[in-house]
């Protein structure tokens, strides 16, 4: 017993030594609030947020259905986009270019999709917000897929009739649908939504928005695991600091410190995806050749004007559970704002910001440190002060959050790349 | 134990405890009840999700009573608020409206976007008077 008791002495002086050498050596151990925020941040596996606007988010047959639309070109206006174009799965779901490149080229920077499915609003600027109603924008879109609802409504009844049958239930009565028909698309394409009845207008909206959740319930699979950042805060909350600084190198310590400290990047990555799903203005500056941009502010407008919306007749949701729309919030400081985007997988995703104006991390945390004024509206960061050494400590961090996708195989889906 | 490796211990468990590395911010009075500003209310709140969470929508319910304890109906509530360190309002705009039983109210549409010194204003507009009480929270 008494040699248990010494063992068990020993043990606990090595450990606090090893704490007091860390200590001496300039790295505090992690205080009771640093903890708090480190558990915060930690990704935890549980059951995916609801989705009370699309009734199928979580069914089999419509994530299978949502994942062979999501590889297939034809629906697009040359059968050369799909989805998985510029969300390239080997690629975690995003193209690695400034800017997306469908039909055409688009404004902004393609957004990776791991774990969106919890966001409450889609785009750079929000401008939808629904998984669903987000898929239906890119296939309207003219530098994107380019198609329009009737055409893609009128592929699914002839190759996917049955797939879609087992999830939705019969398909409408299209008789009388021109090939190609939306109330935003060519001026053709408008001219022939007009000559369709209210009924076949609606027709084709229910089944466009279907084809919405069906990706979106493929989609929502899509998850990011747990990276070497998190298994760290597992021992460092079971105590285990020698375990922990096995897992991250000093410097990595280093650079998480600065992340929730100095560097003040937890005001907006915050959570287990790091992001607080809002929206900042950070200054970041105008990519040359792109019309004006307000970000968020526009974005707002849109979201709330939209067809495809929560509170619209195709969302499964009722009113009172659409409260991220109904309290909205929309001021002169949206002017700019894009989403805050999750640092999952971060390292594996240059060239960053929302038209993909920084190249590397570096730039990105070097973008940070200076904080310049924003081209429009009011920037909300300061200047950090970091050293070189600090900017190269945070960068090397940011790199402890990759970590292969959790995603599950689509029959019959093939990767483009 | 031996009186010198206890000793030993102590020093050591001292020197570890000493340094505090981020500060926790400014420490917020979480009372869930306060007296409005001119002290016309007393106004109390309860999250419909405990402990208030972070990046979730949720509801408050609020009890407005006057000073000598009557329930406060017809009230018109606004509310504001947000990080006054990080100047930031909240990330939605939350509104209230009249609730099941005289002096209750519901407020929908709070969301604290991060964990930190928030700041949650309540201007009330009502028969009884004006006045706003400010609620703190450390979350």
């Amino acid at each position: 017993m008494r040699a248990l008791v010494r063992i068990t002495a020993a043990g606990a002086v090595l450990a606090l030594a090893l704490s007091l050498a860390g200590l001496l050596a300039g790295e505090p151990a992690w205080s009771r609030e640093e903890k708090a925020i480190l558990r915060d941040l930690r990704l935890t596996r549980g059951p995916l947020a609801p989705d009370p606007s699309n009734r199928y988010a979580a069914s089999e047959d419509a994530a299978e259905l949502g994942g062979q639309l999501f590889f297939d070109r034809r629906f697009s206006s040359n059968g050369t986009v799909a989805c998985a174009t510029c969300h390239v799965p080997d690629r975690y779901f995003q193209d690695g270019l400034p800017l997306s490149k469908g039909v055409g080229t688009t404004g902004r920077r393609t957004m990776p999709i791991a774990g969106v499915a919890s966001s409450p609003w889609f785009f750079w600027d929000g401008r939808k917000d629904s998984l669903w109603s987000q898929a239906l924008g890119p296939l309207e879109s003219p530098v994107e897929h380019g198609g329009d609802r009737a055409q893609y409504v009128l592929l699914l009844a002839t190759h996917y009739r049955r797939d879609y049958e087992r999830v939705f239930g019969a398909f409408p009565e299209l008789f009388g649908v021109p090939p190609h028909a939306s109330p935003g698309g060519t001026k053709e394409a408008r001219a022939a939504w007009q000559r369709m009845t209210p009924g076949q207008q609606d027709a084709v909206n229910r089944v466009f928005a279907n084809i919405g959740k069906a990706i979106a319930a493929y989609e929502r699979r899509i998850q990011p695991r747990s990276a070497r950042f998190d298994h760290y805060v597992d021992a460092v909350v079971a105590g285990d600091s020698v375990g922990a600084n096995g897992i991250l190198s000093r410097d990595e310590r280093a650079g998480l410190r600065l992340f929730i400290g100095k560097g003040d990047c937890i005001r907006c990555h915050n959570g287990p995806l790091l992001t607080n799903n809002d929206f900042a203005n950070v200054g970041t500056p105008v990519r040359s050749g792109l019309p004006a941009d307000r970000g968020r502010m526009e974005g707002a407008r849109q979201v709330m004007q939209d067809e495809f919306n929560c509170l619209s007749s195709y969302s499964d949701a009722l009113p009172s559970q659409c409260g991220e729309l109904r309290h909205i919030h929309v001021d002169a400081r949206s002017l700019r704002q894009y989403k805050v985007p999750s640092l999952r997988n971060v390292a594996d995703h240059a060239p960053y910001m929302h038209a993909g104006q920084l190249a590397t991390l570096e730039a990105v945390v070097e973008h940070y440190n200076r904080a310049p004024a924003s081209p429009t509206g009011e920037s909300e960061i300061k200047p950090l002060g970091l050293s070189v050494k600090e900017r190269k400590q945070l960068v090397l961090f940011l790199a402890t959050l990759s970590a292969p996708l959790a995603t599950e195989p689509v029959p019959g889906a093939v990767s483009l790349q | 134990m031996k009186p010198a490796l206890r000793h030993s211990l102590v020093a050591i468990l001292a020197l570890v405890a000493l340094p505090a590395c981020v500060g926790p911010g400014p420490e917020a009075d979480a009372s869930t009840t306060r007296i409005s500003r001119a002290g016309l209310f007393e106004v109390s709140y309860t999250s419909t999700v405990t402990p208030v969470p972070k990046r979730a929508l949720h509801s408050w319910t609020l009890q407005v009573h006057t000073r000598d304890g009557h329930p406060v109906t017809d009230a018109r509530i606004r509310v504001e608020g947000g990080m006054p360190q990080h100047g930031h309002g909240l990330p939605t705009a939350p509104v209230v409206r009249a609730g099941p039983g005289d002096g209750l109210y519901v407020l929908e549409g709070m969301k604290f976007n991060m964990g930190g010194y928030w700041v949650v204003d309540l201007v009330i507009t009502s028969p009884e008077g004006n006045d706003d009480v400010r609620f703190e929270l450390n979350l």
